[in-house]
């Protein structure tokens, strides 16, 4: 079973001062990126908090803003984007501060874990030396002393002979093998953060198992707060304390993992749970429901519900945009007009076949309609 | 367990292995070898100095002046080593000298890009209009004519090639997950072109910087021919050929031991960069296996 469920307190109101173990705090934040067409707003005023030691899973279609938040609070975002609200770390603001001051925060308090381990890693440079040059990078260390904490962060993660092994070129190593020495690199300065954008999607599978393992153990052992950007459910149940479903660029389902997986009140999160196959279905039931449709695009934003167009229960509350307010217990938190009426519901009762999206034509109304649903659920 | 143990495999020398396979480049690099062995332990040991004047005037080639001597009873031998000497220190400068304000220019402007980028491009590109030969003889005939003075004005109009190529090889580099990475990491611009960027940029550099070394011996050439490179008594292969080319029908040796020998070295130097270039980037080239 997944950890003990954590008693949250609510997150997106933080109007008191963030607590003392919040290492991260980001308030309102709004990423607007240049495209041909003018800017373009890919985060629309997210919140979250991340707090000591504590590992947050953002999950959410491709485009649905998880890589632009990670990379808005690592400032690596291109020259011409435009970041507004609040980024805090420990304490210390984050937006619009100098490239000084950023490039002083990156890879000593602030890590960033790539994707890619076969692209992230230096191709004409030995492995030692380069988890080294990230030791020396902050702080002053002889180079000796870089070399030796290289090795022994390569044995932290998990690779054997470590010491023979950091004189290899990164093309003598597999990609699992690969993905553990950027975890070593983005462990070396004992950051108070690190950030995962998708650390296993690149990886075969069987190996994902394990970098996983090391990625949890280097958090453990730096005591690291880790945000954790995956489209990958199966990963979220393994690492993470707390998830964060995105949809369009906003937050739309906050929670601890057992909340957000067994008492989902989101219809989005319902569908990205229900087209992820189970081990465990009944026989006879084992079809995936799809989210039928795509996301929206960016450049056009409704002032509604930014998932209606996709939702089954879409009814005319939805013109307005629901805000993401607390549900059932404390700190989990969903924007959705229905979310009483989504407890217990099943991705198959609400996605599947005979689904309301389906016969809703002839039924008089949403509220009609959930009712169904509710019946459904309980025979 | 023990003996199942895997034996663990040395890193392989491809790069070695590609370029022997390059038979052209092989035997130039023999060549060029015996060459440059020859042309500064050979006068150590040779009876005569490039200076010296011996009692035999334009004497042929014998066993006591391989080469012949000219009208004043220089031993051509003597003079056409050092000959060799001198435009292989000349080039040898040239590439380096080049190939190091190239490389750096060529990082910045590819790293940065916008605006830096266009400023030091377009100075490359203005370098580049220039004509080398007319504005080199220009300098070099300002100045005094000494060999490194000759090889820094070929440098001054040949780095812009090398800032060039690396600009190209930077741009793509530049957007590589691993500059990225190494910018989560903290670290600064000037430490990322330095550790990530240049050592990147090696092979291409190595192979144009190879070329140059021959444009560089044969521009030498070029400029003393016209008399304005190395300046006697001083001995380049160009002013050899140059001083003997009034001799070509009453003292041909004079004129074609010299000539040889530039044909011999840009020729070597080009296969040696030919087969850098397919040992550094084999998917250029046909497909080997």
């Amino acid at each position: 079973m997944k950890a003990p469920v954590r008693i949250t307190p609510p997150v997106a109101e933080s109007a008191g001062p963030p607590g003392e173990d919040h290492v991260l705090v980001v308030e309102d934040l709004t990423v607007r990126l240049p495209t041909e067409t003018g800017l373009v707003d890919v985060v629309r005023g997210l919140n979250l908090t991340l707090r000591r030691g504590e590992t947050l899973s953002v999950v959410g279609e491709s485009g649905s803003g998880k890589s632009v938040t990670a990379l808005a609070i690592m400032g690596l975002l291109p020259k011409h984007s435009v970041v507004t609200g609040s980024i805090k770390l420990a304490g210390r603001e984050l937006v619009g501060a100098s490239e000084n001051a950023l490039r002083a925060v990156r890879g000593n308090n602030l890590a960033m874990i790539f994707q890619d381990p076969m692209s992230s890693l230096n191709p004409v440079m030995r492995v030692g030396p380069q988890i080294a040059e990230a030791v020396r990078a902050h702080g002053s260390v002889t180079r000796a002393e870089a070399a030796d904490r290289a090795v022994e962060l390569l044995t932290l993660v998990g690779v054997p002979n470590a010491e023979e092994r950091a004189q290899d070129y990164p093309h003598q190593y597999s990609g699992g093998m690969r993905q553990r020495v950027v975890i070593a690199i983005a462990m070396a300065n004992r950051p108070d953060v690190i950030i995962a954008d998708e650390p296993t999607t690149a990886l075969d599978v069987t190996v994902q198992a394990q970098v996983l393992e090391s990625l949890a153990k280097a958090q453990s052992e730096s005591g690291a707060a880790m945000l954790l950007i995956t489209h990958d459910l199966g990963v979220v149940a393994s690492l993470a304390d707390r998830v964060l479903v995105m949809y369009a660029g906003r937050a739309v389902e906050l929670g601890t993992a057992d909340e957000v997986f067994y008492d989902t009140r989101m219809p989005y999160t319902v569908g990205l749970l229900g087209s992820v196959p189970r081990l465990d279905a009944r026989r006879g039931s084992t079809r995936l429901t799809p989210i039928p449709g795509a996301p929206p695009t960016v450049d056009r934003e409704s002032s509604g519900c930014s998932f209606a167009p996709r939702c089954p229960m879409a009814s005319p509350p939805c013109d307005t945009r629901p805000k993401l307010l607390p549900v059932g217990a404390a700190g989990h938190l969903a924007a959705c007009h229905f979310t009483e009426r989504l407890a217990g519901v099943a991705p198959a009762d609400l996605f599947g076949r005979g689904a309301p999206s389906q016969r809703s034509a002839h039924r008089e109304g949403p509220g009609l309609m959930l009712d169904s649903i509710q019946e459904e659920t309980r025979g | 367990m023990r003996g199942t143990q895997l034996q663990r495999r040395r890193p392989p020398r491809r790069l070695v292995r590609r370029f022997l396979a390059h038979r052209p480049a092989v035997a130039s690099l023999v060549v060029l070898t015996i060459v440059v062995v020859a042309a500064f332990a050979v006068p150590l040991v040779w009876q005569y100095s490039y200076a010296d004047i011996t009692p035999d005037s334009s004497v042929p080639p014998s066993l006591d002046h391989p080469f012949g001597t000219d009208n004043l009873g220089h031993d051509a031998f003597a003079q056409v080593l050092r000959g060799i000497q001198r435009s292989l220190e000349i080039s040898v400068l040239v590439a380096l000298v080049s190939g190091l304000v190239g490389t750096v220019w060529g990082s910045l402007a590819g790293y940065y890009g916008g605006r830096v980028d266009s400023l030091l491009m377009r100075t490359c590109d203005l370098v580049l209009t220039l004509p080398l030969l007319a504005v080199a003889a220009v300098l070099a005939n300002a100045t005094s004519g000494s060999w490194w003075l000759v090889a820094l004005v070929l440098s001054a109009l040949s780095w812009a090639l090398i800032a060039r190529v690396v600009r190209g090889v930077v741009l793509s580099v530049r957007e590589k997950e691993f500059i990225e990475a190494a910018r989560a990491l903290g670290s600064t611009d000037l430490r990322i072109i330095a550790t990530h960027v240049v050592p990147n940029v090696v092979g291409p550099v190595t192979v144009t910087v190879t070329i140059l070394l021959s444009t560089a011996i044969l521009a030498e050439t070029a400029l003393s021919y016209l008399g304005f490179g190395v300046q006697a008594p001083d001995v380049s292969l160009g002013l050899l050929v140059s001083a003997s080319s009034t001799a070509v029908s009453t003292r041909p040796w004079l004129f074609y031991f010299p000539g040889l020998f530039i044909i011999v070295i840009a020729l070597a130097v080009n296969f040696i960069g030919d087969g850098l270039r397919e040992a550094l980037d084999p998917k250029q080239n046909r497909v080997r296996r």
